[in-house]
């Protein structure tokens, strides 16, 4: 089974993900997938155009390293301002979560 | 170079980004056990299209679209580079399609739009006057101009000019001296030179003192100075005599100051000099100045800063108001508007009519160049199908294709745009240049300006969506299988396309056929008016034109030199001649006529001829009852009048005329009867296309005629020298100046307006012609080699070569039919509309519309011969190989 994602939630996503540390776009889509148990899947079709987005945008940097197998590796790690951004994204989601299921249990 | 450096980088490090991406997935799916080759290719399959997800990585870098933009212009330039015969065809197309309407537009926009071409010349406005209601006005010049107290009013209480200033015209100023000549001058307020910013070569520009204190004195034009007095600077300080006015020269205007009408004067001179240099030559009031609701000033003003055209239109609305009062019933409207070259608002609109009207007609110039461009495009598109084909499945979106094939158009369309406009300059040089030599023409400024390049881009963009758009949705809405497959005949689409490439060729044809048949018309009219000049040896008869108005002649000095004239002009051998008011084919004169017993004024008006007794032996005019008027009875001025038959039949239908009485011209009295003594033939004296309607010839009383040519009928062409004409004048007055030409000149002249509609239209529809041709010729081009299948198996199955030909040609002949009826019914609906112009030639002539018709269907079918030769060369065998 697998679930759709929310529109412009990707970014969040990505953002949550490089927390745990400076990581490659195989590596993230990945982390997404095991993280949800399978249950995301994300295309690469939308994952790089938003890696690119938000470097761009200065919320994530990069940086070229050797990969595990020894291999030239695109590393993409969270800047101060992305750890900003990561956070008012995640009290803002927290709220949208919490007042839906409030409506859902009312209604 | 840093930034292409950086994109090549940018781009290969996406590469290796996603290369990196699927090692990695290819890795984890061996480690589960996969076979490396059959890991690589799942990996590739669940990774989704490479080429798009990088297409759409690249979009999140932000300036892609200029990315893409240079791209396509790489592309584009490549791909024109590869068919340069194409780029060639289309850009050339669109230069000639282009540079015609910019031509134009360069023209109307120099004499409508641009302000003088002076140090804040967007600031110098004219003020003129329309009235509605109950009001009389008198006028020299045209009764949109001011008067005296009315400037003096609007001078004096706005709120909106710096300066307001007036000049007032005055053409054929007889300039005293040797050679004697007509100048002409222009009468300006004290304010004027000052307003214009005008600067001077020598000696100072008139002042306001000089209106006040009303200085006889004047200032030279620069061309003026140097063609009359050779630019010499001691000319100030000397006196000239014009009109018998003595002035004194105080100084000569710079050589970039070109006054304010369409052609620079000889002279300016102080308003307050208009009685004196005017007398006997204008009508009354003899003083312009003090006379009330007299339309004579035309006016410059200088807008304060800031201050808009509108603001000053509403703040003299208000004083035209208070003046009205003055005036019950009428109604003022005052209108302000920049200064240009097109004068008062009258001639303005008729230019303004024109002008689009001939913008439109140019317009359809270019609309038959898109038309072969899209042609050529949709051609093109068929061979690019391929192409195409492979970028759509290889994940380009149709947009994406799309916006390719419109930048491509847009590169045509620019680069068209560009030689267009060298080309309009290079032909407006050219043109201005030829017409320069014959005619004297007003000034024009053919530099580039801001108009010009706004509507010569406007024009581009706009011709780059009218023949881009349509192609480039039709390429890319292919099927894509049947295309990938050497499926290359689209059998269900075919039909649609050939009707779309034949609607253009019909519209093609219908523009040029339509410019064609005007030209044709108008050449017709042309012929046959030179023709009949020819066949009445016109240019035998010599025209002496003098006035003597500016030299304020007595009457008995009038009557004395007329009669000293014509014995000089009856002394040459072998000749006649006869005197008259105006020569023929220049104007005639009309009044209304009442006749004897009735009280009721004809309500048509009727031409009539002042002339000698002797005009009628010159002229070759007989008389077909009753006698015409003796020298005897033209010295006393009796009232008797010789009528043609068209007058007799319009007059006294049925009944005798002689004998009969009427009364014309504004003096409606009894007592000013004339009576008919004669009938004479109708003649062709008004226009040379033309019987003359109902006119009537009374005896020229030469004491009266101040300003009057003799004719001079002689035996061959040239018998008859200006320089003699001109000896015999002054023999009898040094100062006096005639000019001589021949009938046949005023025949010519008047066909001029004529002779340059039908060059503009020849030149016009031989663009459209010539671009016509090549449509057709690569439409059929085209179709032979889309059906080189079907050629070949109908040769293959025995058919014979004429009659493969005659098919081609009859499949495309049927659009050029279409389009030859279209432009038939639309050039004969124009000139029916314009018939006036044509010359006596009827608007539905036939020898006209064969002709054409028969012309364009020859080229049309030549242009389509050529290439439907090459259907026959094709192989049978080669043909069906294909397959």
């Amino acid at each position: 089974m697998h679930v759709e994602l929310l529109q412009g939630t990707l970014d969040m996503l990505i953002l949550r993900t490089l927390q745990w540390g400076p990581q490659h776009g195989h590596g993230i889509g990945q982390a997404i997938r095991h993280s949800s148990a399978d249950l995301l899947k994300i295309e690469r079709g939308s994952l790089y155009p938003a890696l690119h987005r938000l470097e761009r945008q200065g919320l994530i940097a990069s940086e070229w390293k050797a990969s595990e197998m020894n291999r030239r590796a695109k590393y993409y790690r969270l800047t101060a301002e992305g750890r900003k951004h990561l956070v008012a994204e995640q009290s803002k989601w927290k709220l949208l979560v919490r007042t839906i299921a409030r409506v859902m249990r009312l209604a | 170079m840093w930034s292409f450096w950086k994109r090549k980088q940018r781009e290969r490090n996406l590469d290796d980004e996603i290369a990196h991406d699927l090692a990695l997935d290819a890795d984890e799916r061996t480690r589960e056990g996969a076979p490396l080759e059959e890991a690589v290719r799942e990996s590739r399959r669940d990774f989704g299209n490479v080429a798009l997800i990088k297409e759409e990585t690249r979009g999140a870098w932000g300036w892609v679209w200029l990315e893409v933009f240079f791209q396509d212009i790489r592309y584009g330039a490549r791909t024109l580079r590869k068919s340069p015969g194409f780029a060639a065809t289309a850009i050339g197309a669109l230069a000639l399609g282009i540079g015609v309407n910019s031509a134009s537009f360069t023209v109307f926009d120099q004499i409508a739009f641009r302000p003088l071409p002076i140090p804040d010349g967007d600031r110098i406005v004219a003020v003129s006057e329309s009235f509605r209601g109950r009001f009389s006005r008198k006028m020299h010049g045209n009764i949109h101009l001011l008067s005296s107290s009315e400037l003096a009013y609007y001078a004096e209480h706005n709120q909106v000019f710096l300066h307001m200033a007036a000049f007032a015209p005055v053409k054929g100023l007889a300039l005293a001296g040797t050679p004697p000549e007509t100048v002409a001058g222009d009468l300006v307020s004290g304010e004027y030179f000052r307003l214009l910013s005008g600067r001077v070569a020598v000696g100072r520009t008139l002042l306001p003192e000089d209106s006040t204190a009303g200085n006889a004195v004047a200032v030279l034009s620069y061309p003026f100075w140097q063609r009359r007095f050779g630019g010499d600077p001691a000319i100030v300080g000397t006196v000239l005599r014009l009109n018998q006015t003595p002035l004194t020269v105080v100084g000569v205007m710079s050589a970039d100051f070109l006054g304010t009408g369409a052609k620079t004067p000889d002279v300016w001179l102080p308003l307050g000099m208009q009685p004196e240099v005017m007398a006997g030559v204008a009508p009354e009031p003899r003083d312009f100045r003090s006379a009330e609701q007299f339309a004579w000033l035309n006016t410059v003003a200088k807008l304060k800063p800031g201050v808009s055209v509108w603001q000053a239109q509403a703040d003299l609305a208000v004083l035209s108001a208070q003046m009205d009062k003055n005036f019950p019933g009428r109604i003022t409207e005052v209108s302000v508007a920049t200064v240009t070259l097109s004068g008062n608002p009258e001639a303005r609109t008729i230019l303004l009519v024109a002008g689009v009207l001939m913008l439109l007609v140019v317009a359809l110039v270019l609309l038959v160049a898109c038309a072969n461009v899209a042609n050529l495009l949709l051609a093109r598109a068929a061979a690019r199908q391929r192409e195409i084909a492979v970028r759509l499945s290889i994940g380009a979106s149709r947009g994406r294709v799309i916006r390719q094939l419109l930048t491509e158009s847009a590169m045509i369309a620019f680069v068209g745009g560009g030689l267009g406009l060298l080309l309009a300059r290079w032909s407006l040089q050219i043109g201005y240049s030829a017409l320069a030599a014959n005619t004297t023409m007003p000034r024009v400024d053919l530099s580039l300006d801001s108009n010009v390049l706004l509507y010569t881009a406007l024009l581009a963009a706009a011709a780059c969506q009218v023949f881009g758009l349509l192609p480039a949705l039709q390429t890319t809405s292919l099927d894509l299988s049947s295309a990938l497959k050497d499926e290359s005949a689209l059998l269900g689409r075919r039909v649609s396309k050939a009707r779309l490439r034949g609607a253009l060729v019909a519209v093609e044809v219908t523009v040029s056929m339509a410019l064609l048949l005007s030209t044709g018309l108008l050449v017709r009219g042309i012929v046959s008016v030179q023709a009949l000049s020819d066949k009445l040896h016109l240019d035998t008869y010599v025209v002496t034109t003098l006035d003597l108005r500016a030299h304020k002649y007595s009457a008995a000095r009038t009557a004395a030199f007329q009669d000293g004239l014509r014995q000089h002009f009856d002394r040459v051998p072998g000749t006649s001649s006869s005197t008259t008011v105006l020569p023929p084919f220049a104007g005639v004169m009309v009044t209304a006529a009442r006749l004897e017993g009735q009280t009721e004024i004809q309500p048509n008006s009727v031409n009539f001829w002042v002339v000698s007794a002797d005009y009628f032996n010159t002229m070759n005019i007989q008389p077909t009852r009753g006698r015409t008027f003796t020298s005897a009875e033209a010295g006393r001025g009796d009232p008797v009048t010789v009528i043609s038959e068209a007058m007799a039949r319009r007059f006294w239908p049925g009944q005798d005329p002689l004998g009969r009485r009427f009364v014309f011209g504004p003096n409606n009295s009894a007592a000013a009867m004339v009576q008919v003594i004669g009938v004479v033939k109708d003649t062709r004296s008004i226009h040379m296309w033309e019987e003359d309607g109902p006119l009537f010839y009374v005896p020229l009383v030469q004491k009266n005629a101040a300003s009057f040519s003799v004719i001079t009928k002689g035996p061959k062409p040239g018998f008859l020298p200006a320089s003699t004409v001109q000896q015999m004048v002054r023999s009898l007055d040094p100062a006096v100046l005639a000019s001589t030409n021949t009938l046949a000149d005023n025949v010519e002249h008047e066909a001029l307006p004529v002779k340059v509609s039908a060059t503009v239209a020849a030149v016009l529809g031989a663009l459209a012609l010539l671009l016509a041709l090549v449509g057709i010729y690569c439409v059929v081009t085209y179709s032979v080699s889309q059906r080189t299948r079907e050629i070949g198996i109908r040769m293959a199955l025995g058919a014979r070569r004429s009659s493969v030909i005659g098919l081609m040609l009859a499949d495309h002949m049927r659009p050029v039919l279409v389009g030859m009826t279209a432009g038939t019914v639309l050039g004969a609906v124009v000139s029916a509309a314009a018939s006036k112009a044509l010359m006596g030639i009827s608007p539905l002539d036939p020898v006209a519309f064969l002709e054409v018709a028969a012309f364009l269907a020859a080229v049309a079918l030549v242009a389509s011969y050529l290439p439907a030769r090459r259907a026959t060369r094709v192989d049978p065998l080669a043909a069906l190989r294909y397959e």
